[in-house]
């Protein structure tokens, strides 16, 4: 029992990190239409700028929000400087998937060229350890889940109540009628993959903070879970990526508790294939599978 | 019926509201539209009518923005707004229905219907949270006059269900409710009868009757001849991309040209 429930703690707190991530990875799809491939990498970057913020003298927090904001100007950046116009030429979804592809690689290898190939860690303390209910959770794991839950909170209502919501939805169902119906849409896609890239850059500190280290490629390597959980709950669904990253998030914790650490991605991959063959839309994924990438 | 006048004054023997000089659009090797000028007094309700594969929807689009011209100007109150981009065009008055009703199926009754109203300052990422007083207070009128359309459609009971779940007919309804929301310099109204059940379609053609009593200035595409003789005039024939001729009704029925290419052929 004590390992169950010390494996839901890290269950809880892996699907919080990617709660954030998947949300951020399936809204901005959701809006564009584009599989961006290349979110593990924006991770990489802003937790490699949350680095070097902390490394500085930064307390690890103001780090993660800076860099969560860096993530944001970087994901309008390279939508505004690669994908966008990509999309403006009419190019088909597959191809786009190899151009996120491609920005990722890129991405990666810069960053590895400057950072190299060793290991880094946040100087950052995991704080007094709490026992709730036979759950072992430090004050920062406690802290990445608080900020999961009101981020996540934050989404929900941005997406419900909120005129940029609204937008965001409508053009997420259909982007030529929102365009009709005078819905800005650069504004609203810049907005979503400013969104995004705050969330990849939430999700990536939380990410390197729970792990202990991390390298050029930790954020990519990381991808594939914040896809199966997006891919679990419907892409383009916030609120399935939220289910999707608890169910990811505990059955691979819960795997590594009682079978074996290294096989966690493995899980993740099962997961993917499947629902890929069991339920391909997710579980709340109402989006048509005819909609066209919106840059 | 709501209040829904717009603000385009309807003026009789005033400028027309839309000029739309020699405008041209080919697909491939196939010109769907050649050289197309015509213009829509203001306040008036203009019929667009011809075959299949006349330009008709071609020209609501380029209108609209939706299509770019290949050349040619279309004036908007003598803006020249050939070419924006649709958002751009909806926000200068100009809104469009479709062929295929078109609604945010996964949106609520209330929400596509204001979802159509410009200002958008609560869409912009920084007013989301900051100002958020001043437009939350246009948004409760704005809350207002969409329950007041919702009631004058006799939809206020679907006022919080998923537009998904409307019929044809309802969905049409919620498209133009959504449009006149919008309060429209201009209102392309793309074959509004297009999948209506009969039991809905006289309502609608009240709504549009209706609509020309505001003084808004409205383009009705549609193929039933009946429904265009009772609402426009003018009514301006396409055929094969040209523009055929132009007048009332029981003119274009006398008329041998548009007997044959439209009427008859």
């Amino acid at each position: 029992m004590g390992v169950l429930m010390s494996a839901i703690g890290f269950g809880i707190v892996t699907a919080s990190i990617l709660a954030v991530s998947s949300v951020g990875f399936t809204l901005q799809f959701s809006v564009t239409n584009v599989f961006n491939l290349s979110f593990g990498s924006v991770m990489t970057g802003t937790g490699f700028i949350a680095y070097a913020l902390n490394t500085s003298g930064v307390s690890i927090w103001a780090s993660m929000a800076i860099g969560a904001l860096c993530g944001g100007v970087i994901s309008v950046a390279l939508n505004w400087l690669i994908f966008g116009r990509f999309i403006r030429h009419g190019i088909s979804r597959f191809g786009m998937v190899i151009v996120t592809i491609a920005t990722g690689l890129i991405c990666d290898n810069t960053i590895q060229a400057f950072v190299g190939p060793t290991f880094y860690a946040y100087n950052a303390q995991p704080g007094k350890a709490f026992n709730l209910a036979g759950m072992l959770l430090t004050g920062q794991e406690l802290i990445i889940i608080v900020i999961a839950a009101v981020m996540m909170t934050a989404t929900h209502v941005g997406l419900k109540s909120t005129r940029l919501g609204a937008a965001m939805r409508g053009l997420s169902v259909n982007a030529s009628l929102a365009r009709a119906c005078g819905v800005p849409t650069r504004r609203v896609v810049a907005v979503a993959w400013f969104a995004s890239g705050v969330m990849a850059g939430i999700g990536s500190v939380a990410l390197f903070l729970d792990t202990s280290t991390f390298a050029a490629t930790t954020g990519s390597q990381f991808l594939i879970m914040v896809i199966a959980a997006a891919v679990l709950g419907g892409v383009g669904s916030a609120e399935g990526a939220v289910v999707g990253a608890l169910v990811v998030g505990l059955a691979t914790e819960i795997t590594a508790a009682y079978w074996n650490p290294e096989l966690k991605d493995v899980v993740a991959f099962v997961v993917l294939i499947l629902v890929l063959l069991v339920r391909p839309q997710g579980m709340f994924s109402q989006l048509s599978s005819e909609r066209t990438a919106v840059g | 019926m709501a209040d829904v006048s717009s603000e385009t004054g309807a003026e009789t023997g005033a400028a027309p509201l839309l000029v739309v000089e020699d405008i041209a659009k080919s697909y491939g090797g196939v010109r769907a539209v050649d050289g197309i000028s015509l213009s829509v007094p203001r306040g008036s309700l203009t019929g667009l009518i011809g075959p299949n594969g006349a330009g008709k929807s071609s020209v609501l689009g380029m209108i609209a923005g939706a299509i770019r011209p290949d050349r040619g100007r279309i004036l908007l109150e003598g803006e020249d707004i050939a070419g924006l981009r649709p958002y751009d065009v909806a926000r200068r008055g100009v809104i469009r229905t479709f062929q295929a009703a078109s609604v945010f199926p996964q949106m609520t009754v209330l929400e596509n219907l204001l979802l159509g109203v410009p200002p958008w300052d609560g869409e912009r990422f920084v007013s989301s949270f900051v100002g958020r007083r001043a437009w939350h207070r246009r948004e409760t009128a704005q809350l207002e006059q969409a329950r007041s359309i919702l009631a004058s459609l006799q939809l206020s009971r679907h006022a919080d269900s998923y537009a998904g779940e409307l019929s044809g007919g309802q969905k049409r309804l919620v498209e133009i409710g959504r449009a006149i929301m919008a309060r429209p310099r201009l209102l392309l109204l793309d074959e509004p009868m297009a999948g209506v059940a009969r039991t809905l379609a006289a309502p609608i053609e009240d709504l549009i009757a209706k609509l020309r009593t505001t003084g808004m200035t409205v383009v009705l595409i549609e193929h039933e001849l009946g429904l265009v003789e009772r609402l426009c005039s003018p009514v301006i024939v396409l055929a094969q991309g040209k523009v055929l001729m132009q007048g009332a009704m029981d003119e274009l029925r006398a008329d041998p040209d548009v007997r044959r290419a439209y009427l008859v052929g």
